[in-house]
């Protein structure tokens, strides 16, 4: 168990520990610029007294944009004053964004270059805000993070934040409805970064890829480089992965399946000119990479396959905001790579009616001022009720098979996880996107084919793979219809498609 | 300038140099998913010595869109 209880602890420890080590590293304008643990604690503790001034009797601040070292600043620099955190999806438009805001209650509001238009229409959508802040640049409207930590130099904030105070508000996108504000304390995002052994990491890179405001980059990368005295290497732009890694030359990353899934491709066609695969894999990732994890969506193992061949490991995991969010993580060579791994120590799992429900210290407060859901989400003895469908092993492996919502329930009492049917798909080229629903009693398959497929006859080709699908599968878990679209499916802005809308 | 897109372009497509032209679409006539897209245009910054933004970048839609955009970059 880690010593420390609250993310005000770990920055001090960072810094008492890890010292002038890198923590941040950024490559702007051509150049590498790295940022101590020391420098990083000496400036949230100048952004927390900021905070102290003007919010005696404490504030919950969003903070809005993509990963840089002034972003993380404004958000341990809250912490570091006692106060919340409300990290926003940068890619969300200004209405939806004003809407968190005011849900949170929050009266700071943190920006980068992306929303600094909308401040205007910010101003008038949020009235209780009491200060907007630009992360990099001074505006005319708006304080500049650089001006605060200048003028507060040398100051140290006099907080004293606990385990089970909230830390933070991260909101569900969610598939249907509004979305949840998960409330996460200083102990639960302690409890799962520390969950882990540490195999020896620092001074290992991390190149950070997935968008800040989800929780599983900013455990998995930013609280765990901060515990494990890790160099963290950011990713400015999905358009630069491949240069930033030959930049960086990191240890490992965290993906989602998407980007891992272009990448192999992109190997696999570099591999039709050269056939030393091993050496296209040392050319993509650099010479010190070993390992990508990926969670946040299904991972096959054909993914997991092809990029052994490149002599790259990769591993799922599985977890969710509401735990903060790590429930299982894999390993590098997982033996079961259909498997999500196991559970991470001292999580406890129990399959309720075939649902996996967790407990453990990383599991949520509940929903920010939202009773009835949270009453719907955790039991009274504390069990997190995931929502997903799964089993484990007799080795300790776990296996999701879909989504409780999405079970379609066939009037012959057959129980089917949609899921379970679409994921054999997840490799078939000339299916882009499929979903599989009950209609007229009957399992239908929606799919939208590949545009990029070139083929005389898709269609037929389509249903060759479901008919081999369906030849493997038990009688009740058979597609039974074929429907064709000619466009993509409507997405939630974390791009899962809105099953609810079909 | 042109043939030097078309490289890039045939390193994550497997598609005939001929067969792009000026008018191609990135996604419809070429065949790129949005994320191939956007790594190709990173790879357009080493290649044309210039610094992209982005937002701005990702609505070329067309070859020659990308080549004016990349040229107004110079």
């Amino acid at each position: 168990m880690a010593e420390i209880a609250t993310l005000k602890e770990l920055v001090y420890r960072a810094d008492a520990v890890f010292g002038d080590e890198p923590f941040v590293r950024e490559y702007l304008h051509r150049e590498l610029r790295d940022k101590s643990f020391r420098t990083f604690r000496q400036d949230c503790d100048c952004f927390a007294v900021w905070i102290q001034e003007h919010f005696p009797n404490g504030v919950h601040a969003a903070v809005i944009g993509s990963t840089s070292y002034e972003y993380l600043t404004a958000w341990f620099g809250i912490q570091c004053s006692g106060n919340v955190t409300v990290p926003l999806d940068n890619a969300n438009p200004a209405e939806k964004i004003a809407d968190e805001v005011n849900r949170s209650d929050s009266e700071i509001v943190i920006v980068d270059k992306r929303h600094e238009g909308d401040i205007e229409q910010f101003r008038k959508l949020c009235p209780q805000v009491k200060y907007f802040i630009h992360l990099h640049e001074k505006q005319e409207n708006m304080l500049c993070l650089a001006d605060i930590i200048s003028e507060y130099s040398g100051k140290v904030p006099d907080s004293s934040p606990k385990e089970n105070d909230l830390a933070a508000i991260l909101f569900t996108s969610g598939t249907t409805g509004q979305s949840k504000g998960v409330m996460l304390s200083n102990g639960n995002l302690i409890d799962n970064a520390t969950c882990e052994p540490d195999r020896n990491y620092r001074g290992q890179k991390r190149m950070t890829v997935l968008p800040i405001h989800h929780v599983f980059c900013f455990t998995c990368d930013v609280l765990c480089a901060l515990w494990y005295g890790r160099i963290l290497c950011v990713n400015d732009s999905l358009m630069r992965i491949p240069k930033n890694l030959k930049i960086f030359q990191p240890d490992d990353t965290t993906f989602v399946p998407m980007i891992a899934a272009s990448i192999l491709s992109k190997m696999q066609l570099a591999a039709e000119k050269n056939p030393d695969k091993i050496a296209i894999g040392k050319e993509t990732f650099g010479e010190n990479f070993s390992v990508i994890y990926t969670g946040g969506a299904y991972l096959s193992p054909e993914i997991i396959k092809g990029y052994e061949e490149f002599g790259i490991d990769i591993a799922q995991g599985y977890g969710m905001t509401e735990c903060s969010p790590r429930i299982c993580t894999g390993v590098k060579g997982c033996p079961k790579p259909s498997s999500v791994g196991r559970r991470v120590p001292g999580c406890e799992i129990r399959i309720v009616d075939g649902e996996i429900c967790v407990k453990s210290r990383s599991v949520m407060q509940g929903y920010y001022k939202n009773p009835e859901e949270t009453a719907k989400t955790l039991t009274e003895d504390g069990w997190l009720k995931t929502g997903d469908l799964g089993y484990v092993d007799d080795d300790g492996y776990v296996y999701i098979t879909g989504r409780k919502k999405n079970l379609i329930i066939l009037s012959n009492g057959e129980n089917v996880s949609p899921e379970e049917i679409e994921n054999q798909f997840a490799c078939c080229k000339p299916i882009k996107e499929i979903v599989v629903y009950e209609k007229d009693n009957l399992i239908t398959a929606e799919v939208y084919p590949n545009p990029d497929y070139a083929s005389e006859n898709i269609e037929a080709e389509i249903q060759q793979k479901i008919d081999d699908v369906n030849s493997g599968s038990p009688p009740a878990k058979r597609i039974a219809k074929l429907v064709i679209r000619d466009t993509e499916f409507p997405k939630t802005a974390s791009k899962k498609i809105i099953r609810s809308l079909l | 300038m042109l043939e030097k897109l078309i490289e890039l372009i045939t390193q994550y497509i497997d598609i005939e140099p001929d067969e792009i032209k000026e008018e191609s679409r990135f996604m419809e006539d070429i065949g790129f998913n949005s994320y191939d897209f956007m790594c190709m245009l990173g790879d357009c910054e080493d290649a044309f010595d210039v610094e992209i933004d982005e937002a701005e970048a990702a609505g070329n839609k067309t070859v020659g869109a990308l080549l004016a955009y990349l040229g107004g970059l110079k």
